[in-house]
């Protein structure tokens, strides 16, 4: 049951990130190929899309929803319209962008338009970077604190009982509410 | 300005857990009632807009905004402040108050019907005679007025009226009470138990908590959604808006008077009483006098602080019923820090429901033998738990394994905090600062204050303590906060500046909470404690406003008030 409200819930998500289908044609049409119509408020559309693939490889779908069905990438953009500060959002942008730019000194390609074995690649070799581990803890909290991430787990917002302690086997999901 | 007047038996000055209960015991006994309250009315249920939202129903997922932490820069360091509960806090800006910067002072305020009793952490402790002795042992402070037998019946009748949630465990330190049943300890809080026991000799016990277990006064039992600072539709917490203040109501005896700023208490010379107080209205500012037999003030320590020394008169020119001079002074709090470990193994152990307190480890020093490093004591409260998806901030890795053990229940970690007795001490305080005015042209606070010696090395020996504690239950990976990160009032248990006393000299009230200056002018808030002790005060100030009240009641009758 889990799955099926995940699956609805993101199908709902989807709809609600504006992705209209005439908007897509336009994109097409310019011969501008990007994974999502999604239009970011703050970001470019090359920094969006990059944020998007770089979430969707940090949190991707398995049994589970993942980043994009959870609209993290869209999230991000909204921080950075109207939550971070100055100083954090400098701090990521840049990141960002240093990360983009050396991506395509290397690959002479845009990391968007890499191959995903590729991608792989570039992500490992960043791991221990300043900017990935700032950036992997917001794709973890917008998707985890998401109505999508939140449903795939153990969501009960009103137990209405309390066991001190039982027994779970390994396929318990994490017990959360609206705490 | 317009004057307009009004009369009562009785005027109560603010509306959280002293006033709620002063309210509802002079209310009971067929006094005709004002409750004045600075801030915005409360209503049970329907005032509680953010307690039925999840997380991603918020813009920033409760994260407070930039807008926020501008409006609350104090307030949001509060562990329960984001955006479902920030309603119930008092705008910093809005509501000044002064500090020396390097003796600075944390307040935490609630300005609304309910004050801070929609926010506590419903802890409930008695204070017993190792603390209503101690400043008479040592020496530090004056005697408590009265001792435990004093106020053990009120601390029953407070307990069974509220409900709290606990077990008896026949310790002199922490006086057995009234207790619902307790909510259970889980797997590793239990293993902690055993091992504290066997290995050290302390109690590890779940904490005494003003939360329904069962149904109790027409209120419904704990749901065990753990979001209780967002008010509690079940009512399963105790808050003066769910239990006490409609308890006020019914009888038909109480007006309640939301936006009422106290400015002043009236006192007439001629009779050395006070004859009632004056109030600004927060939205018009308009100012009216009211008039009562019996005034009942609990404000919130500082806060009735600020009243009574606002209220100058030829008799007292540095503020009412202080011709001791202490008023404001010995302003004390707990103090303490966090700690934490890992835990290893229990894999298949796990817990159902979200619940809405931890474990209690009492006050083990200074208790049967003498310390050699510092009087008084600490006791620490804190939890076991399983790690949530938030451990793989600080995990190397991604993709589809990674995010899939995310969702699942990681590694066992406990983390605790201490809670230390502060001693009174004359330097730390409160006055007014006749050079900053609010928007209601009232002078606001200049507070200071700072840990003494002993409170150095106690909060130094509470690491050692708690190190030990975690060693001997074989938890791992210890980790010790900041002594210096703990700022005066930051437990928000500030207490102290209208201390009780047997020496109308050196105290501002008497065992009765009474004024000794001014007989009809009652204290019961905070600001009365002699001493802090270590347990968390609210169930006192209960029981000490319902013993005053019913006292109150008895003078009046008699004719003495």
């Amino acid at each position: 049951m889990n799955r099926r409200q995940a699956l609805k819930s993101s199908a709902t998500a989807l709809v609600s990130l504006g992705a209209l289908p005439g908007l897509s044609a336009l994109l097409k049409s310019c011969g501008v190929e990007r994974l999502t119509d999604y239009q970011p408020v703050y970001l470019s559309t090359d920094q969006f899309d990059t944020i998007w693939q770089l979430a969707n490889l940090i949190l991707p779908q398995t049994d589970t929803p993942g980043a994009s069905e959870a609209g993290v990438a869209p999230y991000i953009d909204l921080l950075f319209e109207s939550f971070f500060k100055d100083d954090e959002k400098q701090r990521l942008e840049s990141g960002l962008n240093a990360f983009m730019r050396d991506c395509e000194d290397q690959e002479n390609k845009p990391f968007v338009k890499i191959n995903t074995q590729q991608q792989m690649k570039h992500l490992e070799e960043i791991q221990s970077t300043e900017f990935f581990s700032s950036f992997k803890q917001l794709v973890l909290w917008a998707f985890f604190t998401s109505e999508v991430g939140t449903k795939s787990m153990n969501y009960r917002p009103v137990p209405g009982q309390h066991q001190g302690c039982i027994t779970i086997d390994e396929n318990e999901k994490n017990l959360v509410g609206n705490r | 300005m317009k004057l307009q007047t009004q009369y009562f038996d009785a005027i109560v000055i603010g509306s959280g857990m002293s006033g709620g209960w002063a309210a509802k015991e002079l209310c009971e006994k067929g006094l005709k009632t004002l409750v004045l309250e600075r801030g915005r009315q409360v209503e049970h249920i329907k005032d509680y807009p953010t307690t039925n939202k999840a997380p991603w129903e918020y813009e920033f997922r409760k994260r407070i905004s930039k807008q926020t932490e501008e409006e609350y820069p104090i307030q949001k360091l509060k562990y329960c402040f984001d955006e479902s509960t920030k309603h119930f806090f008092a705008s910093d800006r809005k509501h000044p108050y002064t500090t020396d910067e390097d003796r600075p002072v944390r307040l935490y305020r609630s300005f609304n019907a309910g004050g801070k009793s929609l926010i506590w952490a419903r802890q409930s402790y008695r204070l017993s005679d190792i603390d209503f002795e101690s400043n008479h042992k040592d020496g530090h402070g004056v005697d408590w007025p009265l001792r435990y037998k004093d106020i053990a019946p009120w601390y029953d009748y407070v307990e069974k009226y509220i409900g709290v949630s606990g077990k008896n465990e026949g310790l002199m330190q922490l006086p057995d009470g009234h207790f619902l049943p307790p909510m259970e300890l889980n797997c590793v809080e239990k293993h902690f138990k055993g091992a504290m026991n066997e290995k050290l000799g302390r109690i590890v016990t779940i904490g005494r908590t003003a939360h329904l277990t069962v149904a109790h006064n027409g209120r419904g039992p704990c749901q065990y959604r753990n979001v209780c600072e967002t008010g509690c539709p079940y009512g399963a917490y105790f808050s003066s808006v769910s239990v006490t203040l409609p308890a006020a109501q019914v009888t038909g005896n109480m007006t309640f008077k939301p936006h009422a700023i106290v400015h002043s208490i009236i006192y007439d010379e001629k009779v050395r009483k006070a004859t009632g107080v004056r109030v600004i209205d927060a939205q018009t500012k308009e100012t009216t006098e009211y008039f009562g037999k019996v005034v009942f003030l609990c404000a919130s320590a500082l806060s009735s602080t600020r009243i009574m020394l606002n209220s100058k008169s030829p008799g007292f020119p540095n503020g009412i019923a202080n011709s001791s001079g202490v008023l404001g002074h010995y302003l004390m709090d707990h103090c303490g820090y966090g700690f934490s470990a890992e835990v290893e193994g229990f894999k298949d152990g796990y817990y159902n429901g979200h619940r809405p307190t931890g474990f209690y480890v009492p006050r083990f020093q200074n208790v049967d033998q003498p310390s050699p490093d510092f009087v008084r004591g600490f006791g620490f409260q804190g939890r076991a738990y399983r790690q949530n998806w938030s451990r793989g901030n600080n995990q190397q890795g991604f993709g589809g394994e990674f995010k899939d053990a995310l969702m699942k229940p990681g590694p066992w970690g406990i983390s605790m905090g201490s809670f230390g007795e502060v001693l009174p001490y004359y330097e730390n305080f409160a006055q007014l600062n006749e050079e900053v005015k609010d928007e209601w042209g009232m002078p606001v606070l200049h507070i200071s204050g700072a840990l003494g010696e002993n409170e150095k090395v106690m909060i130094k020996k509470m690491a050692e303590a708690a190190v030990e504690m975690f060693e001997a239950a074989g938890f791992k990976n210890i980790q010790i906060g900041d002594p210096d990160s703990y700022v005066l009032g930051h437990k928000s248990h500030e207490m102290g500046t209208a201390r009780m006393g047997r020496d109308p000299k050196t105290s501002v009230l008497n065992k009765w909470n009474q004024c000794h200056d001014v007989p009809n002018l009652f204290v019961t808030d905070g600001s009365f404690m002699t001493s802090s002790a270590c347990q968390n005060p609210s169930l006192s100030y209960m029981a000490f406003t319902a013993r005053a009240a019913d006292y109150a009641v008895g003078q009046l009758a008699q004719g003495r008030l």
